[in-house]
């Protein structure tokens, strides 16, 4: 265990802050598709995960030695930035690609829920299995945003850390300002609010659902880009911030963005003091069990608005 | 509930007669084998078809249960050297036990939540049982798992001789005992009360049905045959690991359920039988093998949302179609009217 000193301390803190910020991320894309097209995307994760995998096929240089060449894939050696467009841009062509053709064909069955539910893990799986096959099942990082130090006194703060931050904020940001400010912003708040009365409104439903799904996968591709510069990401690593992103929600409360955002700085806050003090392994296993117990005993969350 | 004898139950009748008697004839240790399997995940597609399909709750992940009845017999016949048999009865009553928590835990959630409860579930369990803590490791033996079991023994028969085939009459008869308490249930007043809780939960608890208590009942029974299936696997397999509760499984399961139809009779049942010697064979191909299986039950999805067995109902519905039924579910009808407040998208552009 680590002497907890007061450098540690702090350290953790600023991990806190920005992991927090990734974890805001993508909650925020899950609840924005969950409060607008009511389906729990549970592809989400995968959306993360391929987000990463995408810039590493952009812009890695190859693969490690014993699985270069072995899968059908190999890394093309771009730079990092063009790797970073592509994957977002990607993503965000493929949410709409599966809204427009799978979702939208499903919401108008009898039993929506369970079908889209298992339409979007059967893509989850198809997403996960494939990177396997084309990309190769190892785990991967990739070359840090940005190197060096910034030390105020005894702090230190990494510049990958600040550039992850910054990135983060400034989208969750213009988020707020495309849901307060747009056209599309409006429309999309008028369907998740009342989809009825906004169709009346002549909102163009299937179009703002369109819309939110690749807003949504944009979303997590940039949380997923962001967090693999921090940690290994392999293709089964989607699963794990799908939980996140559904606790955090939860947590939070549905429909409600400021909810959302302080219950990621929640889970974050949980799951790096719990590593702080009892080990890695326990950080993942307490945060949940946490938040079940919040889920538990007051369902609506935190700030959740009436379903 | 009388029945009449019709041309249905005759050909189930010899079916169940020819397998029950095949393997004392012309046994071939393949067929044998994958007979095996499909009889032991049937059961427990059959339950988990009772709880989502008939139940209408999102409960994805029947290897809780399973594993969790597996990983107890495997440690009382392993490190405390119980009689395997008594090993399965504890298996099962653990996993009966462990369903009250779990169905107790997440009696507020509905939907979409319990889905991902599940999921969070499974991925606690999956991070227990693989931690390689010592003192984990004593009972559930960390990342490798629990491996020797001893042989199964009844009756001085050892149960993996002669091609296994004992395992094959011990498998059948699980199966055609949960069949029919399967049937019994769906038919009964429980099996009404479970299918009016998922067509409109509100409406059926003024009704006098309590949700609550269903949820126990459910989970309790579905619970205690999916750990017997899972006890007899690990003895089967004579070993048991942590990735059982991985999630190639769940889309195993979700794929045989969704390919079979969920919410019929047999559904299920034709789910298990098409994709288990199909996975078998696809095991060749390696890592496309989920990659086929996701496909599947996409496709699937899609095209034949009640799967196949409901594809087929369907059809023999709308040859007799009656004024006044929607022809497919009579049950779908009520759905319908009851579903004002849910929401029922219709016609999305």
């Amino acid at each position: 265990m680590v002497a907890i000193t007061p450098e540690v301390f702090a350290a953790t803190g600023i991990g806190t802050i920005v992991l927090g910020s990734l974890y805001a991320l993508m909650a925020l894309g899950f609840t924005l598709i969950y409060s607008t097209v009511r389906i729990l995307n549970f592809a989400h994760g995968s959306f993360f995960m391929f987000g990463a995998m995408l810039v590493w096929f952009v812009s890695a240089a190859e693969a490690p030695a014993s699985y270069a060449g072995a899968y059908l894939l190999s890394p093309l050696n771009a730079p990092l930035g063009l790797g970073f467009v592509v994957a977002i841009g990607a993503m965000f062509v493929a949410g709409m690609a599966i809204q427009r053709g799978i979702n939208a064909r499903l919401l108008r069955m009898r039993s929506w829920e369970l079908n889209t539910l298992v339409a979007l893990f059967a893509i989850a799986m198809i997403v996960q299995s494939g990177t396997i096959v084309t990309l190769g099942p190892f785990s991967r990082d990739f070359t840090p945003i940005a190197t060096g130090l910034l030390t105020f006194g005894r702090l230190n703060i990494s510049n990958a850390e600040l550039v992850r931050f910054a990135v983060a904020v400034s989208v969750i940001i213009s988020i707020q300002f495309f849901l307060k400010k747009s056209r599309h912003g409006l429309a999309t708040r008028a369907v998740s609010q009342d989809r009825e009365v906004a169709s009346v409104c002549s909102v163009k439903i299937g179009n703002i659902y369109v819309l939110v799904f690749g807003v949504g996968a944009a979303l997590a591709a940039i949380a997923g880009i962001l967090l693999s510069n921090l940690v290994f990401i392999a293709p089964e690593g989607g699963w794990l911030p799908l939980i996140r992103a559904f606790l955090i929600v939860i947590f939070g409360g549905i429909g409600s963005v400021p909810g959302t955002i302080i219950a990621a700085f929640l889970l974050a806050f949980i799951e790096q003091y719990t590593a702080l003090i009892f080990g890695f392994a326990w950080a993942f296993p307490v945060a949940f069990t946490v938040m079940i117990l919040v889920l538990i005993l007051r369902p609506r969350g935190l700030f959740g608005l009436k379903e | 509930m009388k029945t009449r004898l019709t041309m249905k139950h005759l050909l189930g009748i010899i079916a169940l007669i020819a397998l029950a008697i095949w393997p004392l004839i012309a046994p071939h240790p393949y067929i044998v084998f994958i007979l095996t399997l499909v009889f032991v995940y049937s059961v427990i597609t059959k339950y988990y078809n009772l709880l989502m399909g008939y139940g209408g709750i999102f409960f994805l992940t029947p290897m809780i249960f399973m594993g969790i009845s597996g990983y107890i017999t495997a440690y009382l016949t392993v490190k405390s050297s119980v009689n395997p048999a008594i090993a399965i009865a504890a298996g099962v009553a653990g996993a009966t036990i462990w369903s009250f928590t779990f169905s107790a835990l997440s009696m507020r959630l509905r939907g979409l939540y319990m889905a991902l409860y599940s999921m969070i579930f499974l991925l606690l369990l999956f991070n227990l049982f693989q931690n390689d803590a010592p003192f984990i490791r004593a009972y559930t033996g960390g990342s490798i798992g629990i491996f020797g079991l001893p042989e199964l023994v009844l009756g001085g028969i050892e149960f993996h001789k002669f091609m296994a085939i004992p395992y094959y009459y011990l498998t059948f008869v699980i199966f055609v005992v949960a069949v029919l308490v399967f049937y019994r249930l769906v038919n009964s007043s429980f099996g009404l009360r479970l299918q009016s809780l998922r067509d409109g939960e509100t409406y059926a608890s003024t009704l006098g049905v309590n949700a609550f208590r269903m949820k126990i009942y459910s989970f309790a029974i579905s619970a205690s045959f999916m750990g017997l299936a899972g006890s007899v696997l690990s003895l089967y397999w004579f070993s048991i690991n942590p990735p059982i509760f991985s999630l190639d499984w769940v889309l195993l399961f979700f794929a045989m359920v969704v390919l079979g139809g969920l919410g019929t009779m047999w559904g299920p049942f034709v789910g298990t039988l098409i994709l288990i010697p199909a996975n078998n064979l696809l095991t060749i191909i390696g890592p496309y093998r989920l990659l086929f299986l996701g496909a599947i039950v996409l496709v699937t999805v899609l095209v034949m949302p009640n799967g196949i067995v409901g594809k087929i109902e369907e059809k023999l519905a709308s040859r007799r179609a009656t004024p006044g039924t929607t022809g497919i579910f009579p049950r779908m009808v009520f759905r319908k009217a009851l579903s004002t407040a849910t929401a029922d998208t219709a016609e999305q552009k």
